[in-house]
């Protein structure tokens, strides 16, 4: 069964209020019922004190001594308010009874030894009753007294009361229910319009939100994490776009620079030396665009999940001066001078071939954005978690706002941009993209116009 | 024709030279928008060639500045970006065409004459009095007769006749036959003229290069 959320609460509610509800009428019922019961009862009780003023009780009998009383409208007529009185022996004859019982007798119960009140009947009517021993001084039971009042009212007015209460019960239910279910769907609408706008959102207008209410309440915190989500879902897609539109910049810039190129080249003849240079150059730029696509599909298989870091315990030092000396020839060219402080051998937890790449981009990037003749130093710091890789060169460095976005996808710096320095912008987007994976942490401090300092922080090997 | 490019990627820039300047027009290069603009603004140009995504401001920043300043002269986008979004953009700013990268050289060559068009809506052919001008075939015919022209004497021609019946000064023919290397020495052009007006009327035929004293020069049919 699929109950929608307003029938459910309204469901829930109508429970809740019914048990209540039938709890309260048990209880008038009850109430009800005992005042009506203890209003006969003291009737009766009256009565027996009045006939018993009237008894004079002798050792073996007892005698009525006020003949009047039983000769009162109450006793005689049978139509209004009447009052039967009887009165037995022990053995159940009948000494004396009221004129309005007529033939009639009412009901006697030997078995009650002391005075009791009960429901009876009396031709077929009901009527409630009490029936008294007499006693002489002594103790002993000399007969009974039976008195009745009819019931009928008494029991018309119960079930009446009893009647309207079930009654009403199914009633108020049935009202409760309907108004909890309208009030429900009422305070639950704005969900209702937060999936109406929700469901209306598609890639195509990503940037439309939900609109706030003005309470700030739950819906209005429902509303504003929907909104969040967008938020970041649309960022991520504006990211992949432009991400997509950066690659095909970069990939069509190489294939528009070989073409012509070559177009130009081919409208008329020319000497063997023109045509080796422009072979030449056109070779590099496809070198150049092998290269980039080499690093999109690395990229786009770290992206995609396909390739797993294998986590190992390596040495630090070794794997960086692999890369150092693969570097001797740009460091000689730029006349840089590398510090190594290389006292310690330390042992980090990363897949080799990716911290290899870590450290390649960043010695490159290092050597590349160095100035002519500059000195730069390596420190390798270790604490008892992690162990801190810095590199610090002299620079023109970065702002800080261009430092938070070095890590994005085809960022370049003004620098990297005239060509000079060259690059795709994809080589810090790597790095970062490797050190998440490793749980590494990066980090990119600049001065600008002196120096720029990489920090790579790996974890330590779990003793 | 002197042409302004805008390109930050060298190879493309390189190539954009080389190949206007074998079809006889004279090439600037600029690899960013800073410079790019102030070129553009300083030099007179009779085309802007402009990369979208250049470092500093961008093509489409130096277009609508440029624009503010000269109204007329044609500008062309190079560019990768090709949404309908960006075309858009650079058709407001002030753009007059679109070429998307990469690109057919001879279509842009072809874009380039359509915005050079001459003022009978010609683009490859100039016509004044019996001289023909292919600018295409770089061919000049007088009387259906082939005259053998220089590639600087061919532009000269060009720009003259483009704007026969206005006298163009020393100056102007300077800024839009040669390109921003050349020093602005104008008694060469003196040189180029009579070399022009030897081999145009060597059949006997009429001058139509005229000089205007200490202005410069004018072509037109009349005397």
């Amino acid at each position: 069964m699929k109950f929608s959320l307003r029938n459910r609460i309204a469901f829930y509610y109508m429970m809740a209020t019914a048990i209540v509800i039938a709890v309260l009428f048990i209880a008038i019922y009850i109430v009800v019922y005992k005042t009506v019961y203890h209003h006969l009862d003291s009737d009766l009780d009256a009565e027996s004190t009045e006939v018993f003023n009237n008894i004079v009780i002798l050792n073996d009998r007892f005698i009525f001594t006020n003949e009047n009383e039983w000769r009162e409208r109450e006793h005689i007529q049978f139509e209004v308010n009447p009052t039967f009185i009887q009165a037995i022996d022990t053995a159940g004859s009948i000494i004396r009874k009221t004129p309005n019982l007529f033939e009639g007798s009412l009901n006697f119960d030997p078995s009650l030894r002391t005075a009791t009140y009960f429901n009876s009947s009396l031709g077929g009517s009901p009527t409630r009753q009490l029936q008294m021993p007499i006693h002489n001084q002594v103790g002993n039971t000399l007969g009974y007294l039976l008195i009745a009042i009819p019931l009928e009212e008494s029991a018309l007015v119960l079930n009446n009361l009893q009647l309207v209460l079930l009654g009403s019960f199914p009633v108020i239910i049935l009202i409760l229910f309907l108004v909890t279910r309208s009030i429900a769907g009422e305070s639950i609408r704005p969900i209702n319009e937060v999936i109406a706008t929700a469901e209306k959102i598609t890639q195509e207008n990503l940037e439309e939100r939900i609109e706030l209410p003005a309470h700030k309440d739950e819906l209005y915190r429902l509303a504003s994490t929907i909104n969040g989500l967008l938020e970041r879902l649309e960022e991520a897609l504006e990211r992949e776009k432009q991400f997509t539109s950066d690659a095909s910049h970069e990939l069509r810039t190489p294939l528009a620079t070989i073409k012509g190129t070559l177009e130009v080249l081919i409208r008329r003849p020319r000497d063997t030396e023109h045509y080796e240079n422009k072979i030449r150059f056109c070779i590099n730029e496809l070198k150049r665009m092998s290269d980039l696509i080499d690093r999109l599909l690395l990229l786009a298989r770290y992206d995609s999940g396909k390739l797993k870091p294998q986590i190992q315990t390596i040495n630090l030092s070794e794997i960086l001066e692999t890369v150092l000396a693969r570097m001797v020839e740009l460091t000689q060219a730029k006349n840089l001078e590398f510090q190594f402080d290389d006292k310690k051998k330390p042992l980090v937890e990363a897949d080799p071939s990716m911290l290899e790449v870590i450290l390649e981009n960043i010695l490159s990037n290092a050597i590349k954005y160095s100035h002519d003749g500059s000195v730069v130093r390596m420190k390798i710091e270790e604490n008892l978690e992690e162990t801190i890789f810095s590199i610090t060169n002299q620079s023109a460095g970065i702002s800080q706002e261009k430092s938070a976005k070095a890590f994005e996808r085809f960022y370049r710096g003004d620098e990297a941009r005239t060509s000079s320095v060259g690059g795709f912008g994809l080589g810090l987007a790597i790095v970062k993209k490797m050190a998440d994976l490793q749980n590494f942490r990066i980090r990119l401090d600049s001065e600008e116009g002196k120096e720029t300092r990489f920090t790579l922080i790996m974890p330590n090997t779990a003793s | 024709m002197r042409i302004l490019v805008v390109e930050d990627e060298t190879g493309i820039a390189n190539f954009l030279k080389e190949g206007l300047e074998e079809e006889y027009f004279a090439v600037d290069v600029a690899h960013d928008g800073n410079s790019g603009l102030e070129m553009a603004l300083i030099n007179d140009y009779d085309l802007l060639l402009l990369d979208w995504m250049v470092p500093g401001i961008s093509g489409i920043e130096i277009c609508r500045q440029f624009r503010k300043e000269n109204p007329t002269v044609p500008i062309i986008f190079l560019t990768a970006r090709d949404t309908v979004q960006d075309t858009v953009f650079g058709l407001e700013a002030g753009a007059n065409d679109f070429i998307k990268k990469p690109f057919e050289f001879e279509e842009l060559l072809a874009r380039i004459r359509v915005q050079l068009r001459s003022a009978e809506g010609e683009t490859t052919l100039l016509k004044l009095a019996d001289v023909e001008m292919n600018l295409s075939t770089h061919q000049v015919f007088r009387n259906s007769q082939e005259i053998i022209l220089t590639p600087k004497e061919f532009s000269l021609l060009e720009f003259l006749i483009r704007n026969k019946n206005k006298v163009c000064t020393r100056t102007r023919i300077i800024e839009h036959v040669w390109d921003i290397h050349f020093d602005t020495d104008t008694s060469v052009i003196d040189v180029y003229i009579n070399s022009l007006r030897k081999k145009l009327e060597a059949a006997g035929q009429k001058n139509i290069i005229h000089t205007m004293r200490g202005v410069g020069y004018i072509a037109r049919e009349k005397s």
